[in-house]
């Protein structure tokens, strides 16, 4: 996932706490797009946009309102065979903090 | 570095040159009155974002002037909005009314952001320059909030309000922004006429950094702080819109194609019209996008210097207005055989003012514009 306009994010040094059972949702300021020119995945938002490898753009699909923290990582973990845990509970952190994720009760 | 070929993600439309601030740092050229009759139409515009997004274009950033001046601004942005692409609106905030306000997120626009001056009526219109503005500001921002718009307050800071900056995250806290852009002023334009008593002293901008660090840690999660330092005070220039002809384009309001709103001012540069060619002939082929994108442009001392792939030689259009070619390093780079410009600015600010500034509107853009060719023939 890289950066590409004036909103850089910054380096989380307090890692905003994200717990199993959260159940985050996109935020309505925040659009996915396919971007036809690039052929990649972005995410869009005020000032600002992250164009998104497959992964990220696969964990944020599924940030939808209906999945737990722990499901995304599961499914995701399961699908790749790889360890991604750490991985997606970063990036989820990061647009927690960014608010392009809402977390539900 | 060999560049590859980029397409702009972000294009910024500055759909009119006319305002009803007269804030003195504005960034639009010195002389916007000579281009005021030649608005682009309804048509061109739309014209222009379909180009655009086929050029590959995802964001588009509306400004001005006051581009709630347009009477055409609902179609404009409709015709964003059908092409997805994500838009922004920049407004002074003074002509948003609650119907308008409805009519803009029906329209599809994406996200709104208000311009402040200050923390308190009477500093915020001693710089815009408009009386009775700060009112209908903070009246814009509730409607926008009410709307159900992401809200992005922005204040330009400099000499005359930096000691404010904690009452004015206040402010923006209240009115219930989710970001908070704080933009030292870039001395170009407007900004570099009234640079005495705009440019800030070291103590002030040291204080502020502290005061917006505190604040960053304290909203976290809550607003977004986006802090834009004083280029006038760092060891080297700002990575000035991520590089030339990298990212960003700029349309004024008659249609010149710009690779960053203040290029305008280079005069020894030609840029296209969108009236005349297309964009992706612009971006890609125009001498003027074309010469300053990459590396291999640079003289010393950035040609060798290892930053020059992270601030790409700092800001073109500094460079020109200081030294009068737009092809040297940026004069603010500690490293630039121009440097003593800035340290020279930065101990005049100490000691020197002018009285008032100039406000930015047609009356002294024709005064001022008259006085440079006048002054330029002797």
């Amino acid at each position: 996932m890289q950066s590409i306009l004036n909103i850089v994010l910054k380096k989380v040094k307090n890692m905003t706490l994200i717990s199993d059972i959260d159940i985050p949702i996109l935020a309505p300021k925040a659009r996915l797009k396919w971007d036809p020119v690039r052929q990649k995945h972005l995410l869009l938002f005020p000032e600002g946009l992250l164009v998104l490898n497959q992964t990220a753009h696969e964990v944020i699909t599924m940030c939808d309102g209906k999945h737990k923290v722990i499901t995304i990582v599961n499914s995701l973990g399961d699908k790749y065979k790889t360890h991604v845990d750490a991985d997606i509970r970063e990036l989820l952190s990061k647009l927690v903090e960014k608010r392009l994720l809402l977390l539900l009760e | 570095m060999n560049t590859p070929l980029l397409y702009p993600y972000s294009l910024l439309c500055e759909l009119t040159y006319r305002c009803p601030l007269q804030c003195p740092y504005c960034s639009n050229p010195v002389n916007f009155e000579c281009y005021t009759e030649e608005e682009l139409d309804t048509q061109e515009w739309q014209r222009i974002l379909d180009e655009a997004a086929a050029l590959g274009v995802v964001q588009v950033h509306f400004s001005g002037g006051e581009p709630l001046l347009r009477k055409d601004i609902l179609q404009i942005i409709r015709k964003a909005r059908d092409l997805n692409l994500y838009s922004n609106l920049s407004t002074g905030g003074t002509l948003l009314t609650e119907k308008l306000v409805h009519e803009l997120r029906s329209a599809g626009l994406d996200s709104l952001q208000i311009s402040i001056q200050d923390a308190d009526s009477l500093n915020s219109e001693y710089i815009s320059g408009r009386l009775r503005s700060f009112e209908k500001k903070k009246k814009a921002a509730l409607l926008a909030k009410n709307a159900g718009f992401p809200l992005t307050i922005n204040v330009v800071l400099h000499k005359q309000n930096l000691d404010n900056i904690e009452a004015i995250i206040r402010l923006a806290e209240d009115l219930g922004a989710e970001r908070l852009e704080l933009a030292n002023t870039q001395f170009n334009g407007w900004a570099l006429k009234n640079r005495n008593l705009l440019l800030p002293t070291r103590p002030q901008v040291e204080q502020a950094v502290s005061v917006v660090e505190s604040a960053r840690l304290r909203l976290k999660g809550k607003m977004e702080i986006l802090y834009i330092v004083p280029d006038y005070f760092e060891q080297y220039p700002k990575p000035c819109l991520y590089g030339w002809g990298r990212v960003f384009m700029t349309i004024t309001s008659d249609g010149i194609v710009l690779p960053c709103q203040a290029a305008r001012e280079i005069s020894e540069l030609k840029f296209e019209n969108a009236r005349d060619k297309s964009l992706e002939k612009i971006w890609f082929e125009s001498e003027s996008f074309c010469i300053f994108r990459g590396t291999d442009w640079m003289p010393e001392p950035c040609r060798s210097c290892p930053q020059k792939v992270i601030d790409f030689g700092g800001c073109r259009c500094q460079a020109f207005l200081l030294t009068g070619n737009a092809a040297v390093t940026d004069p603010v780079c500690s490293l630039s055989p121009h440097h003593t410009l800035i340290e020279q600015a930065l101990k005049e600010t100490e000691t020197r003012s002018q009285e008032m500034w100039v406000y930015r509107n047609e009356e002294e853009s024709k005064r001022l514009t008259i006085k440079s060719l006048f002054d330029n023939n002797k």
